[in-house]
């Protein structure tokens, strides 16, 4: 039984955005300073929000893209999207020379200094929640769709208060470690799709079916895998419920063949981390190392797990002590040398 | 690339973690938590709620532990510490750092550092019986820059309000024997007189079984705790100094306190005795012994002064100093006094020296005149217990042993004559008169010092000998004079330490020499 | 690492007992994967020849109980055998076999050192009955 707590500390801080956090704040400040200078804007109440991944804290490094939700409160039915989105694009295209790009559905706002962007998405209000333009026609109109991007970050905030490690500390939540854990894991097994957020909402329902009480975060990780790769095989067929939405399902651009693929390497994942957590250190560490394998879109790609002093990279131990004495024996029988 | 060393410890607090683990013990990489069963003697078996952490200082220091929750309802007292800030919990004290060497550390068990900490929440519970560590200072926030001074003997039986003085040093104030009598109050508009400001408020608490950890405590305490407070508040009470006690061995907790805000905030200062008894704890078994001992040291240069100091320390207080020089720059790197003391008479640069300790020199004599008249030597003999012969000098050394054979033996009058030889590889000192049946180790001729190491001048030949074997003489002679002025007599007539074999036998082995086993090396 | 005083021993030694062989065994001890030697001892076998010297089982442990107990050092003890060579040729396959075989019944390397004439040192190392390479060797 090896869960070397001390080393999951380090893995969890190897894959904390550290430095992506103080840039997308800087980066999310300008953009809300932008927007929040136009009169039209301000005339629709516009209120950035940080969102995704980012924005709930479950990000790991490195940070690509943040996501910020331009909710305009004082919007009303008759606005149309293309016209507000040229409008942005206008506003941020003035703020940010060279450095925007429209997209679908949002303007992206690019900063080559920190190596990440900005992602405008903007939102009318609709009853107690939002809605996002879904595709936007040629005439500047589109189909409305409803979202509720707020949520997920309150079920993230409750799930974390819910699973604790310690029952009597509050500040010991599993939830967001093991959200980030399951995201590194993704980027080392699962190839491209299913997404990130796509695990992140397999965690959370993980969580909901096994309500795991663990000693680690390396117990908690294992069972939570494993119940993320049973969930991925049904999800194939039967898509996956949006906690956030009643009755909808989540989208994802990943294919039949990328879930059932996604599936069968979260098995192994799965696996592999049972098995580290039967192991003796040594190998236990070596394992782990394999499941989190190294960081992505980083400079150099360094390992997340570390490997503690006492192993070699093959799972063998040191030796405990570096000196080991002669022997006091010498070879049984005679040996001859020509 | 990490070292052995280091890996070594990782794997040590691997493994501890793992089998805390084991039992039962959450673990997040930093903290770990979890339940404890213990006997409490009256509710029977209950469950705590621990916390571990290991310290980057493991497994050389306990791991750290704290009580989250002891099961029952019990208040933590003794034996804990201060949290690091409010709201958290406070180490146990669970050993004696001091106490283990790392080789042999009881808490590198998981198990047993388990079993003391159920130990530890029993003896709580019991209210710690047979506890007497007093340090009551430990349980509030500590004042690190004010040291208080103050005279057990002075004070003892006294409750009231102080005078204080500052210290022999900065930031030590001294609270003085001086009561300040009447009434203190605000004339009018008028501030406080600066001289009623910051006293010393003395009381006792008694036998203490909870530790104070703040003003509430202390208000409980106190006599006249409204007295005390409205004197806080006005200013005038800047320190109490508690007497208290902990299964009857007696201490004092002194707390700087200040007015401002709903209660008078308070911290504990580091405090000291400066009673004589105090003072005197140190100076050894034989010091009482020793104060009525008459002592005669004749030179005080090198040997001489380091002798004087030990002899003083020691708690010898009749004391007479003999020597006819002044202290040149040259001398003080191998002698007790300091360049300030330059050109004084070594006997006065030494008294000086003494006085600096803070004992009573009321009973040193000194006299700036040598001995050179064999009548002197005699009636010196005569007036003192033990005179030593420290004047590194053949011709004042054989006076000083003719007076002593002329005084004779069993007469309570000894000479002991201690020197440094060959550079300071031999340093012997000599008891005169012999004992019946005894001798001394054979002479051992001084190699001739070399013309040219003399100061300028027609001076005596500066000798060579460094610091250390001069400091280490100064002890050998100690040992026997303070051997006989308690008259122990169990020392032999000379002892000799080679420091470096010489060729001449028996001087050509390491070591501790005596006439009695002139080739055997003798621990003492 | 082989410290001089087991270069002065074995080349003595060899010096001595040419044209016939000599040898002995290696005293030191080993650190991580590293062998340290501290010393040799000379270990004479009566029927040594020109192309021979054998570890005799009783002799090589008397010599070795010998040097432990006036070493002095808490680490000292077996960690291979020496031999010479009179002719300018290295380690033999015969040479290889037996320190292949004496390895078997330690966990950690044995090493091996030839000397041939003109003092050079042939070092080679087994473990556990395989041949190693030797990676480096200081002074």
């Amino acid at each position: 039984m090896a869960t070397l707590a001390t080393h999951f500390k380090t893995a969890l801080s190897n894959i904390e955005p550290t430095e992506d956090a103080k840039n997308a704040q800087s980066a999310h400040a300008e953009v809300t300073a932008a927007l929040e200078a136009d009169d039209l804007l301000v005339k629709l109440g516009v209120d950035p929000l940080l969102i995704g991944s980012y924005g709930r804290h479950v990000s790991i490094r490195r940070v690509k893209d943040v996501d910020v939700f331009a909710r305009l409160s004082k919007a009303g039915k008759d606005l149309r999207p293309g016209k507000i989105l040229d409008h942005v694009e206008a506003v941020l295209e003035a703020a940010f020379p060279g450095r925007i790009t429209r997209q679908h559905r949002s303007v992206m706002v690019d900063f080559p200094d920190y190596d990440l962007s900005v992602d405008v998405v903007i939102a009318r209000p609709c009853g107690d929640h939002w809605e996002i333009p879904e595709k936007i026609e040629d005439d500047g109109n589109a189909r409305w769709v409803e979202t509720n991007p707020t949520k997920m970050a309150e079920l993230t905030t409750q799930s974390n208060k819910d699973y604790l490690l310690y029952d009597d500390d509050p500040g010991s939540g599993v939830y967001v470690p093991v959200v980030k854990l399951v995201r590194q894991i993704r980027r080392v097994w699962v190839d491209d799709q299913p997404g990130g957020y796509f695990f992140e909402v397999l965690t959370y329902h993980a969580f909901s079916n096994v309500n795991p009480n663990e000693t680690t975060y390396a117990g908690y990780l294992t069972v939570v895998l494993r119940e993320i790769a049973d969930l991925l095989a049904d999800v194939a067929d039967e898509g996956l419920d949006d906690p956030t939405l009643e009755g909808k399902k989540i989208k994802t651009k990943a294919t039949a063949e990328q879930l059932v693929a996604a599936a069968d390497r979260i098995a192994e994942a799965a696996t592999l981390a049972e098995d580290a957590l039967d192991a003796e250190d040594c190998p236990a560490a070596v394992k782990w190392r394999e499941l989190l394998g190294t960081t992505k879109n980083t400079t150099t790609e360094d390992y997340v797990f570390p490997l503690p002093e006492y192993c070699n990279a093959d799972g063998t131990r040191k030796q405990a002590s570096a000196v080991t004495r002669g022997a006091s024996t010498v070879p049984a029988g005679s040996g001859r040398y020509a | 690339m990490s070292s052995s060393w280091q890996s070594d410890l990782v794997a040590e607090a691997d493994s501890w973690r793992a089998r805390l683990g084991e039992l039962g013990f959450g673990d997040d990489g930093h903290r770990l938590r979890g339940d404890l069963a213990w006997q409490h003697p009256v509710h029977g078996l209950v469950r705590a709620r621990i916390e571990v952490e290991l310290t980057d200082r493991f497994p050389f220091a306990a791991p750290a532990v704290r009580v989250l929750d002891p099961g029952t309802t019990m208040e933590l007292t003794f034996h804990v510490d201060r949290p690091a800030l409010p709201g958290l919990h406070g180490n146990l004290c669970l050993w004696d750092g001091s106490a283990h060497s790392v080789d042999a550390a009881p808490w590198r068990e998981p198990q047993i550092l388990l079993n003391r900490v159920r130990d530890w929440l029993k003896q709580t519970a019991a209210g710690w019986p047979d506890d007497d560590v007093c340090d009551l200072e430990r349980y509030l926030v500590q004042d690190a820059d004010t040291f208080v001074l103050y005279d057990a003997d002075v004070l003892t039986g006294e409750v009231g309000l102080y005078k204080t003085a500052p210290g022999p040093t900065p930031r030590t104030i001294e609270v003085t024997g001086n009561r300040r009598p009447g009434v203190i109050a605000l004339r009018g508009p008028q501030q406080l007189h600066p001289k009623d400001r910051g006293l010393a408020w003395i009381d006792d608490l008694g036998e203490v079984s909870s530790p104070p950890r703040e003003w509430a405590d202390f208000a409980q305490a106190l006599g006249r705790a409204d007295e005390v407070t409205r004197l806080i508040a006005l200013g005038a009470v800047g320190y109490l100094l508690l007497r208290y006690s902990r299964n009857g061995h007696r201490a004092a907790l002194a707390v700087a306190v200040q007015r401002g805000g709903p209660v008078p905030s308070i911290t504990a200062c580091e405090s000291a005795d400066t009673s004589l008894a105090t003072r005197s704890m140190r100076a050894g078994n034989t010091a009482v012994e020793l104060a009525d001992v008459r002592i005669a040291v004749v030179g005080a240069g090198a040997l001489g002064s380091f002798a004087a100091d030990i002899l003083f320390r020691s708690g010898v207080r009749r004391l007479t100093l003999i020597d006819g020089e002044r202290l040149r720059p040259g001398n003080v790197v191998r002698h007790l006094a300091g360049s300030s003391d330059v050109g004084k008479y070594k006997v006065t640069a030494v008294m000086d020296r003494l006085a600096a300790t803070g004992f009573d020199v009321g009973k040193v004599e000194w006299r700036n005149q040598d001995v050179i008249r064999l009548g002197d030597a005699v009636e010196l003999v005569k007036a003192h217990n033990v005179v030593l012969d420290a004047t590194a000098h053949a011709g004042a050394s054989s006076l000083l042993a003719t007076a002593a054979d002329i005084v004779g033996a069993w007469t309570g009058h000894t000479v002991i004559s201690a020197c440094v030889q060959r550079k300071g590889d031999i340093i012997r000192a000599d008891r005169f008169p012999l004992r019946r049946a005894e001798q001394h180790l054979p002479a051992l001729a001084s190699e001739p010092v070399r013309a040219g190491v003399r100061e300028a001048g027609c001076g005596e030949p500066v000798s060579r000998t460094p610091p250390a074997a001069v400091i280490a003489a100064a002890e050998l002679a100690c040992r026997m004079i303070i051997d006989e002025a308690t008259h122990q007599c169990a020392l032999p007539a000379t002892m000799a330490d080679v420091r470096r074999p010489q060729p001449d036998p028996p001087f050509d082995r390491l070591g501790l020499l005596t006439p009695d086993a002139v080739s055997v090396p003798v621990a003492l | 690492m082989i410290h001089s005083d087991a270069r002065q021993t074995i080349n003595q030694a060899a010096g001595r007992a040419a044209p016939l062989e000599a040898g002995g065994l290696l005293l030191g001890w080993w650190d991580s994967d590293r062998v340290i030697v501290r010393s040799a001892v000379e270990v004479v076998d009566p029927a040594a020849s020109g192309t021979s010297w054998i570890r005799r089982e009783n002799l090589a442990q008397e010599a070795l109980d010998r040097a432990i107990a006036t070493a002095g050092h808490p680490w000292m003890g077996y960690v291979g055998d020496w031999h010479s060579h009179p002719a300018p040729c290295e380690a033999s396959a015969q040479d290889l076999k037996s320190i292949r075989s004496a390895s078997r019944a330690y966990p950690q390397p044995l090493l091996l050192i030839v000397h041939r004439s003109g003092g050079v040192l042939d070092i080679r190392a087994a473990r556990r009955g395989r041949s190693q390479t030797v990676l480096e060797v200081s002074a």
